[in-house]
């Protein structure tokens, strides 16, 4: 008893230390039900937006900067959208199908949330799109890439992030026709993002006659990308990158190491603002493609940036902030088409005829619910001490299908059936 | 030809580094039976205050021995002050260090945040080394040595020195050796320590070699427990092997088939256990 007792004491004397020591705490009110905020007041009524993004797990950091531009946009309109106060009501989307599920649940019935925005990871999304469209409430997907999305016409769900292709098809011809590189190499993580992202890239590349020798595919998470790189041709032009994240980091570090000589293409996410300052030096000159960076030259851009910045100590805003930002906007864009009552079918039909200029540029809908947008050819590059993605070219009004009829494209085998045969 | 070669070597040097991890596991795990979940937090530990320290002007080698000192004594503290109590009760002992790799693992997400970060590869150590037409990472090839010293030191000190011998001694019959007047829990609070200070010093060259995120932790400890399971509990010599084994078939594997490449790992341990459940050198239980 004495004994259980001082350890008791012990443990928690233990975890006090350990709290104190922790200081700030990124992801407050974790794990618990959603938390709401209090609408602004508006002249025409309020509205109520569910915010589902994770705050746990390995998207914590992507679903912190999504909900972190929306928030930050909402701010910087004295939350009052057209005419609308706006209440967000928030939940983490968590790291399964079934909790994301349940917590979409709980925004809808509970909290009435007449529109959800959010979700990161696609599986989850996959499960969620289905609930929210059988309760008829509209999705606005910010971030989650998974190509069959949106391949429905006048569907419930919009997305104004990137199908995993979209903004890898752009690169093909650039590479191919501008850039001069004849022979790429692929290297990309082995599953679903990484098969649609390197095959939209193949695709494209091919397709402006010019060949793919190899490809090569390594597990998420990988440690150690040593036995990858070494497989890489060092008589091609070109390697196409595809690895977010921590990935991203390891791949590029041991391609320097080993001292590989081929160029770097990647897709945007392999050099983008989360991991570019860890990157460093291994980044330099890579050049990618994507519908963001924060080197864009406009008004809109230069808000979000700075109010980014100054919000988070400094981090350069990304592309999942301009996300939740640009969520806000098309928000503000449907309702100034609603006079009044809100209700999720008046949301749903106004998002459709959504016109905004976001940070990106200008993004509008096509008929299947995707963000048609600029993307940016970028290169990694040092200013003012720190590296950046400069815009090197820019491509206009990118849909999904790129410049493939959408019929044609909806009619090929799925990138995952493709995975494997763009180097015969 | 040459590509083999940087294929060899690669995994030789992988296998280093999971060695410099299990080297620590196998002496908290392997040789005092305490099994200890929370050998990658401390990996975590010892690599994020390096690199904190290291980023903030600390000369390199200072912040690697300062980071290792605080990992082993927070290791001693936790011994003390946890495990000592759940002494060859195995349960409570998964919980304690599970409980307290994930107590680590949020305050480093809480304090470093959740985005990778890329500790310094050492000084004098950048960059590849060429030798006629072969190219390598210098930093990889100096691992593999460190990896055989201390393998070495460890396998000396437990083998040859009088403190070694009172080790094994505590660890074999406990009983025994308080009542020649060896002070058993001194010992265990002390070795302990060293096998948290061996995971801090994995950490800062392990987050060198890779990068380092608050879930490098987990996947870390995986490797190091199959390594030291392969290897034989307890046995240093072992862990090595071992250590070098997987990392060869690691990267043969991932050459080869690629699609299977965590097949492959865990395919072939999963084999061996089958043939052999003691590891390659473990002494057979005896309980």
């Amino acid at each position: 008893m004495r004994t259980s007792l001082r350890l008791a004491a012990v443990a928690s004397a233990a975890v006090l230390v350990l709290a104190a020591c922790g200081g700030k705490d990124p992801a407050s009110g974790k794990g618990g039900g959603p938390q709401q905020n209090a609408a602004g007041n508006g002249a025409k009524g309020t509205v109520t937006v569910g915010l589902l993004n994770p705050v746990t797990g390995p998207f914590a950091a992507l679903g912190t900067d999504v909900n972190a531009g929306f928030e930050l946009y909402l701010k910087s309109k004295g939350g009052v959208l057209s005419g609308y106060g706006v209440k967000t009501s928030k939940a983490d989307e968590g790291t399964d199908a079934a909790q994301g599920t349940t917590k979409a649940r709980q925004l809808v019935e509970q909290d009435k949330a007449q529109v959800v925005v959010g979700l990161v990871n696609s599986a989850i999304a996959y499960a969620v799109a289905p609930y929210l469209e059988q309760a008829d409430v509209p999705l606005l997907v910010t971030v989650a890439g998974a190509d069959g999305l949106t391949r429905k016409q006048n569907g419930n769900t919009f997305r104004l992030s990137y199908t995993s292709s979209q903004d890898s098809m752009p690169l093909g011809p650039y590479a191919c026709k501008d850039l001069g590189y004849k022979k790429a190499v692929i290297l990309g993580l082995d599953y679903s993002f990484g098969w649609e992202a390197a095959g939209g890239f193949a695709r494209t590349f091919k397709d402006a006659g010019c060949t793919v020798t190899k490809e090569i595919y390594a597990p998420l998470g990988t440690q150690d990308w040593g036995p990858y790189v070494n497989q890489v041709d060092k008589d091609a032009d070109v390697v196409f990158a595809v690895a977010p994240g921590q990935d991203g980091v390891r791949l590029l570090k041991a391609y320097r190491d080993f001292g590989v000589k081929v160029p770097v293409i990647a897709h945007g996410s392999t050099v983008d603002e989360t991991i570019l300052p860890t990157e460093g030096a291994s980044a330099e000159g890579v050049v990618s493609s994507l519908h963001y960076t924060p080197q864009i030259d406009s008004p809109a851009n230069k808000e979000l940036v700075k109010a980014f910045s100054d919000a988070n100590g400094g981090k350069s805003a990304n592309q999942y902030a301009e996300e939740g930002w640009a969520a806000g906007m098309a928000l503000e864009a449907a309702l100034a088409q609603i006079d009044a009552d809100p209700t999720p079918a008046k949301i749903r039909a106004a998002l459709a005829k959504v016109k905004i200029d976001a940070p990106r540029g200008p993004v509008l809908f096509d008929a299947y619910g995707q963000a048609i947008y600029p993307v940016y050819m970028r290169k990694v590059e040092s200013k003012d001490g720190k590296r950046v993605n400069s815009v090197v070219s820019t491509v206009p009004n990118v849909t999904q299908f790129f410049t493939y009829d959408p019929q044609a494209y909806l009619a090929f085998p799925g990138y995952d059936k493709l995975k494997g045969s763009w180097a015969k | 030809m040459l590509t083999w070669l940087t294929h060899t070597v690669n995994g030789l040097a992988y296998g280093s580094l999971l060695f410099l991890v299990a080297s620590g596991l196998t002496i908290t795990f392997g040789l005092l039976r305490t099994v200890n979940l929370a050998h990658g937090a401390f990996y975590l530990l010892g690599g994020y205050l390096a690199y904190d320290l290291a980023s903030d002007g600390t000369d390199y080698w200072i912040a690697l021995a300062l980071a290792v000192l605080a990992a082993a004594a927070m290791g001693t503290v936790v011994q003390r002050a946890f495990l000592h109590y759940v002494a060859g009760r195995e349960l409570p002992q998964i919980v304690l260090t599970l409980g307290i790799a994930y107590i680590i693992g949020d305050q480093i997400l809480a304090n470093y945040g959740g985005d990778p970060v890329a500790p310094q590869t050492p000084p004098g150590l950048e960059g590849p080394v060429t030798i006629g037409d072969w190219t390598f990472p210098k930093f990889r090839l100096v691992m593999i040595g460190v990896a055989i010293a201390v393998a070495v030191f460890a396998g000396a000190l437990l083998r040859f020195t009088p403190t070694g011998a009172k080790v094994r001694a505590a660890v074999d019959d406990e009983e025994i050796a308080r009542a020649v007047g060896i002070r058993v829990p001194l010992i265990f609070l002390l070795v302990f320590g060293f096998g948290t200070g061996l995971a801090a010093f994995a950490g800062v060259w392990g987050g060198a070699f890779t990068s380092l995120s608050p879930d490098s932790g987990f996947d870390m400890l995986l490797l190091a427990l199959i390594v030291v399971v392969v290897g034989g509990l307890g046995s240093i010599g072992g862990a090595l092997l071992a250590a070098f084994a997987v990392g060869l078939i690691d990267q043969y594997g991932k050459v080869w088939f690629p699609e299977w490449a965590l097949f492959t790992l865990y395919a072939s341990v999963a084999a061996l256990l089958a043939v052999r459940p003691r590891g390659l050198f473990g002494k057979a239980v005896t309980r």
